[in-house]
């Protein structure tokens, strides 16, 4: 019985997953964000990825997501490429701020 | 004899709570693909190595569970998780002094913790294995033999 167990905690930890985890992705359509650092689009500077300044926000919807929305829109853009986030690309909320 | 039956029930406990948590990040992380990776490329520390990183971690985790499933690998298995949980508390502590973005690279529930509770978290882990790890070493294991058969009784 005791040498079940440890496949019954595997079991209820992946029921678990099931149940928590976003298997899709939320696509919140007709909203996106545009990334312009330095006055210019796409710069590489990194340290100004947290100034709201550099953000514009073209949409309808609201986000799912607490915290001050650009920093939905860091969290949630997925990777450009070269490690930046895109917001030409749909994202999804996520939480922790 | 009362201690020593409850340090091993701790002991018990611990490895089931770690086998039910490495599971559950584990699969979060790879049911989450995308997100996880976006997590740890807006991460400044881990940026250049989250192509690897994303499968690694994961991966690690598992591996820990079929370790901590095994009897013969049980020790190693705790070790490992003490070694990972350090890692991970180590990251968290440094993102939290040093980083002014944080963006969150965990799996499933555990990121709606916040970055403190986070360390809370961890730590609470990190003392039950070191607790079962030194049980573990400071505990001798008798198994009664028959005089005349010699075999376990």
């Amino acid at each position: 019985m005791k040498k079940y167990l440890g496949i019954f905690v595997v079991m209820l930890a992946v029921t678990a997953s099931a149940f928590t985890v976003s298997h899709k992705k939320t696509t919140l359509i007709g909203n996106s964000y545009t990334y312009n650092l330095s006055g210019l689009p796409g710069q590489d500077d990194i340290t100004k990825i947290n100034d709201p300044a550099n953000y514009t926000f073209a949409g309808t919807g609201s986000l799912s997501c607490s915290g001050t929305a650009h920093r939905c829109g860091v969290e949630n853009a997925t990777d450009d490429g070269f490690g930046h986030p895109n917001f030409n690309k749909s994202y999804t909320p996520r939480m922790k701020n | 004899m009362k201690q020593s039956k409850i340090l091993l029930q701790i002991n018990t406990v611990t490895r089931y709570l770690l086998i039910f948590l490495f599971t559950y990040t584990g699969l979060s992380k790879l049911i989450d693909h995308d997100n996880f990776l976006t997590s740890l490329l807006l991460s400044p520390l881990i940026r250049n190595q989250a192509l690897i990183l994303v499968w690694l971690v994961p991966v690690v985790e598992l591996l820990i569970v079929a370790l901590l499933l095994s009897d013969k690998y049980r020790q190693t298995g705790l070790a490992c998780s003490l070694i990972l949980m350090t890692v991970f508390t180590v990251y968290v502590a440094y993102m939290i002094l040093f980083i002014k973005h944080l963006p969150c690279s965990c799996g499933g529930v555990i990121k709606e913790l916040s970055w403190s509770n986070h360390i809370l978290f961890n730590s609470f882990f990190i003392l039950l294995i070191t607790i079962s790890l030194l049980f573990a070493t400071n505990h001798q294991f008798f198994i009664a033999i028959n005089r005349t058969s010699r075999k376990p009784v």
